[in-house]
């Protein structure tokens, strides 16, 4: 995705923190429900929607889906829906549930779209604008490329460990006791790297509060301001209106 | 070695932060690979609270809450309840609390109260009493047998928190103890893992 096409971060954060207002307050389960399909439609235009639906069916989908059964079944209500077999499913239940995943789905599916489109390294460069220290983002941005390389070298020291004859199958106390002679290797990998890691950026002069230039920046734009303008006004008329009435 | 949230963010100890969100969401994929009922998704916290104190693991657990959240949003209404375990597993680990099994089973008690009772109310109001987990089920076992929904996922939590908890942190301290004591020693608070060196040298570096 080209950066020229991309909103400047805060200006979606003000717009998410409108929708989170709005679907935490509005009562209802219908406009929390619509904002799925706008979420894919928006995921399709930015090119981005295999990724935003794969997340989405791993990590929400089947948690609503024990949410409806749970509710269902064990809500204590009084009007019988239908029945299956012995287990009666009550209308209470449903609704309940409905209210429940419908906030859920509409809250985790944004938050999915706003990393799916957001580059980490636009976050992180408008954090430190906002004053965060660069430790900090040093440490953000270093996590995220620590955890592939890291991934890869379990897979290796597994892989390494099974030639010398580790069993990976079997029953539970068997595979519980292939973590010793994978994990410990991996930490204490990864530690020795962080100590050499902290000499490389001292050589650096990491630890330096001169400032610093960037070279990677993001700018915003004349519809950044826009944006994040109508959002904040959409929020205060938001409580306004819900407080008038 | 002075400790406390004035001195506890020196640079190597920052740089444990990542490791250990690493190593968190890593043994999320080793234990899924390994086809385990149970994740070893604290043993990173763990790591983080003994080796670099309470603040250090309390900032770990945000940050792996955060990038958790990026592919998986319903992680991260839990931040709180890994603030919190962070928290008191570095202040008991530096209050030489996991010296002797029994000490150790208080922490681990402790660590399962704390997350159970920060956990609960949000797993029942933003959730509806469900975690998505396979140990949902003994959610529904407690539901059949008649508790209500407030104790029966406080029972569940407190109950898979106390496995959960012992083996996380049992490995956490097996790997602790088996760090160099060069690295342990430019820790702020791991030095007290050093095992004390029994051979005597003599100026030869003969052991005498």
């Amino acid at each position: 995705m080209e950066n020229k096409k991309s909103l400047y971060p805060t200006t979606k954060f003000w717009m998410l923190l409108f929708m989170f207002i709005t679907i935490a307050l509005v009562p209802g389960y219908k406009y929390q429900y619509a904002i799925l399909p706008l979420v894919l439609i928006l995921a399709l235009f930015s090119g981005v929607i295999k990724q935003v639906t794969l997340n989405f069916l791993r990590s929400t989908f089947i948690l609503c889906i024990v949410i409806f059964l749970m509710q269902g079944i064990f809500y204590p209500g009084e009007t019988i829906l239908f029945s299956v077999g012995f287990i009666d499913v009550y209308q209470e239940g449903i609704m309940m549930s409905l209210s429940l995943t419908s906030k859920i789905v509409a809250i985790s599916s944004l938050v999915i779209l706003f990393f799916a489109t957001t580059k980490i390294k636009d976050i992180v460069f408008s954090l430190e604008k906002m004053g965060l220290s660069p430790k900090a983002t040093y440490v953000i941005l270093s996590t995220l490329q620590i955890i592939p390389a890291l991934s890869a070298k379990s897979e290796t020291i597994m892989e390494a460990q099974s030639s010398r004859g580790m069993e990976t199958e079997g029953n539970i106390l068997v595979r519980l006791k292939t973590l010793l002679p994978v994990f410990t290797p991996l930490v204490l990998s990864s530690l020795e790297a962080t100590e050499e890691r902290v000499l490389t950026l001292e050589a650096r002069a990491f630890s330096s509060t001169a400032k610093r230039t960037q070279i990677y920046t993001v700018e915003k734009r004349a519809i950044d301001y826009i944006l994040a303008a109508v959002a904040i006004i959409a929020i205060i008329l938001f409580f306004v209106l819900r407080g008038g009435l | 070695m002075k400790k406390g949230f004035k001195y506890d963010f020196t640079l190597l100890q920052i740089l444990l932060i990542p490791t250990c969100v690493a190593l968190s969401v890593v043994g999320y994929q080793i234990s899924q690979m390994l086809k385990l009922p149970l994740y070893f998704d604290i043993a990173g916290l763990s790591i983080a609270a003994l080796l670099g104190g309470p603040w250090i693991a309390a900032l770990t657990a945000v940050l792996n809450h955060t990038v958790n959240g990026m592919i998986y949003p319903t992680a991260l209404p839990f931040m709180p309840v890994s603030i919190a375990i962070g928290i008191q597993v570095g202040i008991c680990a530096n209050k030489g609390m996991l010296k002797g099994p029994i000490r150790t089973a208080i922490v681990i008690l402790l660590m399962s109260l704390i997350g159970t009772i920060v956990s609960t109310p949000i797993v029942i109001i933003l959730f509806g009493g469900v975690t998505g987990s396979t140990t949902d089920i003994l959610t529904a076992a407690f539901l059949q047998s008649g508790d209500d929904i407030l104790n029966a996922v406080f029972n569940q939590t407190f109950i898979v928190g106390l496995v959960n908890n012992t083996l996380n942190l049992g490995l956490a301290y097996f790997i602790v103890t088996r760090i160099s004591p060069r690295y342990l020693s430019k820790t702020n608070y791991g030095s007290k893992f050093i095992k004390p060196n029994k051979k005597v040298y003599d100026l030869d570096g003969e052991v005498k």
